[in-house]
């Protein structure tokens, strides 16, 4: 494994198993993942592999049976808080306004209103929300949705963002303009990414690295090395070398469950 | 205002519908007045009444206010307790549920002989009727916060009193109003029962009072008031939904 000594986020040996309906269920099973500062990361695997239970132990909502998480040596109390997390669904409380739902996370911290709208404010313009800041989510887009529900997630400035299939929830079109915003958005702002994803593209399109998952119990089966430097634009799918690394990705993956 | 008696003139209809044949059968059966007074002499009651009802009405409404609002604070408090652990839930769900079983009407009399004959007993009588439906929609509500926000909580370094404060209380409001509507409903029911097993005032009384003096015009004035605060109250705990959480009625607009 390369696990370099400086690297962000080390996991080693991630054993999980849960209980469900009184039969114990094995979710993960040695699972070791290094990523590097700076480095987006694809968790690409079949449903149920057991991703969002990793996203979960990560976070430190979630206690693993063995195995150790390592995130610039913060042990798992301090990890909750510290991680950005952002769920499959948008989870926007419906009774705030768009700006008050992306500045909980400062507001749970203690910070001001006034100094956390000041912050927010900043943010609108790059994340197509200028003119929403006042309105409730449920007057708002999708991908607009979508994209408030980031906002909140990067606006405490996590070192690490850990996302949960984003874009699942959106057409896509949609999808994949999103795919593209996010794109240049991890460009600016240098975060280091775990994304957890089935969507193939997706992850070729946005990361450095893919590891590719097997089914139930999750294992990894491979990493893969996506050969696009940056800055990438959406030309990208038509070259052979994504078609070549999307058919190879899709073969294991269609032998799987 | 003009929209607002268009939509809803088809309860106006009934009304006016019910009133008129309500009338015109009286004048034709002669029923007498004691008996079944016609809408008309109910109608003149009110107005010649004016003062003794109004004095009743106020009673009667303060009643119903206090008991009410009691019934809030009560209710709200073990709502939150019972939502906030599992120990509370367990001990206290099971007693508030059969204290809904015990017939109000056989507590009322007894809470005349405890603590006497003033409001209070009224009040209690009123929050005793009308908490259940409170708890129990404010429990639901708290419930059915989903918990992947609360799990989103606690990733933004939230505390468990933050989720609480920030979260499942203002997910509870809109069920809180479904109960509140049923208690304001309740409780003027519980207003008039409480006067009834024991008072010297409240329209209430007044029914009681008026019905062995053949007054039949007076107790159907009292009906007529009661139904007007039954549904003036309604209307107050809705317009207050669309002020504390206008979220919930907001139409969607896609864009």
């Amino acid at each position: 494994m390369e696990t370099a000594i400086d690297s962000h986020i080390n996991i080693v040996g991630l054993e999980k198993t849960i209980n469900q309906n009184g039969n114990s269920v094995r979710i993960l099973d040695g699972i070791d993942l290094a990523i590097n500062r700076s480095e987006v990361i694809s968790v690409l695997g079949p449903s149920g592999c057991g991703k969002s239970t990793l996203l979960n132990i990560i976070a430190g909502l979630d206690q693993p049976d063995s195995g150790s998480v390592n995130i610039d040596g913060l042990d798992f109390d301090s990890r909750l808080g510290s991680v950005g997390y952002m769920q499959q669904k948008d989870l926007l409380l419906p009774w705030r306004s768009v700006k008050d739902n992306v500045i909980l996370g400062l507001e749970v911290k203690g910070m001001s209103k006034k100094q956390s709208y000041q912050i927010a404010e900043s943010h609108f313009d790059s994340f197509g929300l200028s003119g929403f800041e006042s309105n409730y989510p449920n007057a708002l887009s999708g991908g607009m949705r979508q994209r408030a529900s980031f906002l909140r997630t990067v606006i405490t400035e996590p070192d690490v963002l850990l996302l949960d299939e984003p874009f699942s929830a959106l057409d896509a079109l949609n999808r994949s303009r999103m795919q593209m915003w996010l794109l240049d958005l991890l460009d600016e702002i240098k975060k280091t990414v775990l994304l957890v994803t089935h969507d193939v593209d997706e992850a070729i399109i946005l990361s450095d690295r893919i590891y590719v998952m097997t089914s139930r119990p999750g294992k990894i089966h491979s990493v893969e090395k996506v050969p696009f430097a940056r800055p990438r634009n959406r030309d990208m799918v038509n070259g052979n070398s994504f078609v070549e690394l999307k058919s190879r990705i899709l073969s294991f993956l269609w032998d799987q469950n | 205002m003009g929209n607002w008696l268009i939509r809803w003139s088809p309860a106006f209809g009934i009304v006016i519908l019910i009133l008129f044949v309500w009338e015109a059968l009286v004048e034709i059966r002669n029923i007498p007045n004691w008996l079944l007074p016609p809408p008309s002499s109910v109608a003149m009651t009110i107005y010649s009444d004016y003062s003794l009802l109004t004095m009743h009405t106020l009673v009667t409404l303060e009643e119903i206010v206090l008991g009410f609002l009691l019934a809030l604070i009560v209710g709200v408090f073990f709502a939150s307790a019972i939502c906030l652990s599992n120990t509370v839930e367990k001990a206290l769900y099971p007693f508030i549920i059969a204290s809904q079983t015990v017939p109000i009407i056989v507590i009322a009399p007894m809470l005349l002989v405890w603590i006497g004959y003033g409001l209070a007993p009224k009040v209690i009588v009123v929050a005793l009727i009308s908490f259940f439906p409170i708890v129990v929609n404010m429990v639901d509500g708290m419930k059915a916060v989903d918990p992947d926000i609360q799990k989103l909580m606690y990733t933004l370094g939230g505390k468990k009193s933050q989720v609480f404060s920030k979260v499942m209380i203002p997910s509870s409001l809109p069920y809180l109003f479904s109960g509140l509507r049923v208690a304001i409903a309740m409780s003027v029911i519980g207003a008039v029962i409480g006067e009834w097993v024991g008072s010297s005032e409240g329209l209430g009384y007044l029914m009681i009072r008026s019905k062995p003096q053949f007054q039949t015009e007076r107790v159907f004035a009292a009906i007529v008031i009661l139904s007007f605060i039954g549904v003036g109250l309604f209307c107050l705990i809705t317009y207050l939904e669309k002020i504390f959480v206008p979220w919930s009625t907001e139409r969607r607009v896609q864009n």
